[in-house]
Order: structure tokens, then C-alpha cells, then sequence
């Protein structure tokens, strides 16, 4: 176990991890049930510091939910049987998405052999991540662009730069070596800016969704840095890709 | 005799044990608002303090809790008992829902001013501070007191503030790793103070 990456339950239970790092967090804690089990109990005592802050509501709110849960449809139960032949087969239910946006995705994970992770805990994710990308494909300026780097690896990028949000699905990428990972780096506009961290899951899928801006970067590039991640990139690229204008 | 009756007034009747999250949860699930009326009774005190301490504007504080509770009523099939106490799934839920809604504020007023972007710098003592002495519970006031300044200043940021530990770092300019650190040995020390089950 990556030494680094456990020291990350606290901020984890803590809702206190930036959205990049969330997902290679949650990844990380399928594998790891001592991890797993750490976040809980951190949970429940983060949820004993919540409790003490209670503070009664004004009373007029009752009234105003309880007025509109006539309104709400509730979710049926998770099927544990489906959940479960789903994450073996890691096939997405495109059913999860809706109209346009999941047409497009469904056209992307298809040509580009590119998946949403899913499996175990990582359903709230990749539910966000959806939720993410069908976002992301709403902005009027939205672009998509892909390409294949020696090696195989694809990736995909989906980009609005008036939202100042970028995604990167990247696959056939192999595992970091020990102790590495591969750092996502936006290019063009003085120093690379560093976008996140990312590893692949075991089919070779790798994401990442940055919302902190595209400024005038012309590149996405990503290279290979030690576990942490590093203030300025390596001479290691392992893919480049020319954003749109 | 008046003195007597008054105290046999007084006796409690056999208590009925107070409504459980979970099982309310568990009645929820199956379409019953009236134990949805019970749950709300139960948890919006705690969702809406936990909310209005991060999100801090009150009408969206209320917003937020509504979210929060019609949420709960949506999803309350989903809740999987084995994965955590009913109160932790509700609050972790809310939680989440206050830093979103910090979150993508502050994103908002980033892109319109990121000139003055670098005022971050600020009054955390301040914040603190006035976290700590209004916790209603003493028990957790008298664990959070157990921890160091660091531990306790990165836990109530990140947590009643909703700051990433990104941004915990900066505010208190201290490296990346040693705030990691901080949240998670801080919260093992509450965990361990406030005897939360292993």
C-alpha cells in the first residue's frame, strides 16, 4: 500500500479532496479495505463534529419539504446481483446518462475503447463523472478531440473553455511504474499548469476532470512523476494533444 | 395528597425508545412520510447546523437543507447499513451538498475576479475560534482540545469551512503533506477521544 495515498483517509472522510484526486482516492479504496475501513470510522467520527453544530431550522422549512416530497419519485433499491455482473463485466450503463450527452458519450467510449470506471464504491463517482461529462458537453463551446500516442494509448479530451472545465479519457495506458503516476499538465500560457493526478484501473482506463480553468492552454500533456506528483513535468511524456481554439 | 399525585405525574411512562435513523430510513424506503416527517425531526437540526456553518447565508442554508432532506427521501433505499451508520450517511450527504454549493460559488467568483485572487489570507483564528466555542457538544469540544493547533485548525477548516487541504495548506501555509497528515492523525485522535466504534 502506497503510504502517500493512505494518509489521503483523513481529507477523504472529510470531504476535503479536490475533485481530481477524489477519483484515484476512491479507486485506490476498492483495493484497500484497511483503507476502507479507516474512512468509515473517520466518517463517523467527522459526523460527531457535524452533530455538534446542530442548529434547529427555521420552522417554516418543515412544511415547505414535507410539502414537496409529493413530488419526488424514489429510487428503487440497488440490485446487488446487477451491480455486481456489472462490475465484472465493467461494461457502463449508458442508461445511467441522459438524451444528447449520452449519445455522444456512448460514441466516445465506443470508438475510443474509452469506459467509465465503475465498479463497487466507485458508483457515486462514476455517477458524478457522468454527471460531469454530460455537463461539460452542454457548454455551447464544447469541443471534443482525440488521438493516439505511440503505445496505443488514446485519449480523449473534452473541453469548454467558457466553463474553464477540461476532461481527459485516456486508454490502453499501463500501469505507472512503482512509486510513479502520471500527472495531467495544461500548456501554452507560461508554466505548465499541473491538472491532476491519475492512474489506470486494471482495464487500462484512466480519467480526469479539471474545472480550475483552461486560461490560453494549447496543450494537454501527460507525463510520468513520482507517487505525489511533481511542481513542474518530467521529461517522461507519455502523450501530448493539441487542444482546439 | 397533592404532593403525591403530582409525583406520580411525574413518573415517565414506559419510555418508547427514540426513532432510530436507520430503521426511519428503512420505513422512508418504503413511500411512508410519515416516518419521514419523524426522520426530518430527527436530522434537520444537525443537517441544518452543519450546513449553515459552511454555506454561512441563511436562505441558502435553508435551500441546502431541503436539497439535503428531499435527497434523503429519493435515495433512502440506497442507504447500505453495512457501509456506515444511518446519522454518517446523512451528514456526509450534507456535508457534500454544502461544499458543493461553496465550492461552485467560489469557482464563480473566481473566474470573475481572480485578480484578487491571493486575499485568502484570512481571519482563521478568528473562525476557529468561534467554531470551538459555540459547539453545542461538549464532549467533541472537549476533543477537539486534545489536539494539537494544527490538527484541530486543518480539521475545522476542511471541515466546517469546506476547504479542500489544498486550500487548508495555503491559508495556513503549511506544506501539503504535513496538512494530509494533520486531518488524518488529528481525526484518528477524535476518533479515539470520542470512543466512535471500530
Amino acid at each position: 500500500m502506497n503510504a502517500d495515498i493512505h494518509a489521503l483517509t483523513g481529507a477523504y472522510a472529510l470531504n476535503a479532496i479536490p475533485e481530481f484526486e477524489r477519483a484515484e482516492f476512491e479507486r485506490h479504496l476498492v483495493e484497500c479495505e484497511s483503507c476502507a475501513q479507516e474512512v468509515r470510522e473517520l466518517r463517523a467520527t467527522a459526523t460527531r463534529l457535524g452533530e455538534a453544530a446542530s442548529e434547529a431550522p427555521p420552522p417554516e422549512l418543515k412544511a415547505r419539504v414535507l410539502a414537496r416530497i409529493a413530488e419526488v419519485r424514489q429510487l428503487p433499491p440497488v440490485d446487488d446481483l446487477s451491480a455486481r455482473r456489472e462490475r465484472r463485466s465493467g461494461v457502463p450503463l449508458a442508461t445511467k446518462l441522459f438524451g444528447a450527452a449520452a449519445a455522444v458519450l456512448m460514441v466516445v467510449s465506443v470508438s475510443l475503447g474509452v469506459l467509465l470506471v465503475r465498479n463497487g464504491n466507485e458508483l457515486d463517482q462514476s455517477r458524478d463523472q457522468a454527471a460531469a461529462m454530460s455537463n461539460l458537453l452542454s457548454a455551447g463551446d464544447a469541443k471534443v478531440v482525440s488521438g493516439t500516442a505511440a503505445g496505443g494509448l488514446s485519449g480523449t479530451v473534452l473541453l469548454s473553455r467558457d466553463r474553464g472545465q477540461v476532461m481527459l479519457l485516456a486508454g490502453n495506458v499501463p500501469a505507472a511504474p512503482d512509486g510513479k503516476i502520471y500527472q495531467v499538465w495544461l500548456m501554452g500560457e507560461g508554466a505548465p499548469k499541473s491538472i491532476g493526478l491519475m492512474a489506470p484501473n486494471a482495464s487500462g482506463q484512466a480519467s480526469l476532470l479539471n474545472t480550475g480553468g483552461i486560461g490560453g492552454a494549447q496543450n494537454i500533456g501527460v507525463t510520468v512523476e513520482p507517487s505525489g506528483g511533481s511542481a513542474t513535468p518530467s521529461p517522461d511524456v507519455v502523450m501530448q494533444m493539441e487542444l482546439p481554439v | 395528597m397533592a404532593e403525591r399525585v403530582r409525583r406520580i405525574a411525574e413518573v415517565p411512562a414506559v419510555a418508547p425508545s427514540p426513532p432510530d435513523a436507520a430503521d426511519l430510513l428503512q420505513q422512508v424506503a418504503r413511500g411512508d412520510e410519515h416516518a419521514f416527517e419523524g426522520l426530518y425531526d430527527l436530522v434537520s437540526g444537525p443537517v441544518y447546523g452543519l450546513v449553515r456553518r459552511i454555506v454561512r447565508d441563511p436562505a441558502q442554508s435553508e435551500e441546502v437543507t431541503q436539497e439535503v432532506m428531499l435527497e434523503l427521501w429519493r435515495t433512502a433505499a440506497r442507504y447500505a447499513p453495512e457501509r456506515g451508520s444511518a446519522m454518517t450517511w446523512v451528514m456526509t450527504l450534507a456535508h457534500r451538498r454544502a461544499v458543493d454549493r461553496v465550492r461552485s460559488a467560489q469557482a464563480a467568483t473566481d473566474r470573475e475576479d481572480r485578480a484578487h485572487r491571493r486575499e485568502t489570507t484570512r481571519e482563521f483564528d478568528e473562525v476557529a475560534e468561534v467554531v470551538s466555542t459555540r459547539l453545542e457538544h461538549e464532549q467533541v469540544r472537549r476533543c477537539l482540545s486534545t489536539l494539537t493547533d494544527l490538527q484541530r485548525e486543518s480539521v475545522e477548516l476542511a471541515y466546517y469551512r469546506g476547504l479542500t487541504y489544498r486550500e487548508v495548506s495555503e491559508l495556513l501555509g503549511t506544506p501539503l503533506g504535513t496538512i494530509k497528515t494533520r486531518l488524518r492523525d488529528g481525526l484518528i485522535r477524535m476518533r479515539d477521544c470520542l470512543g466512535v466504534a471500530r
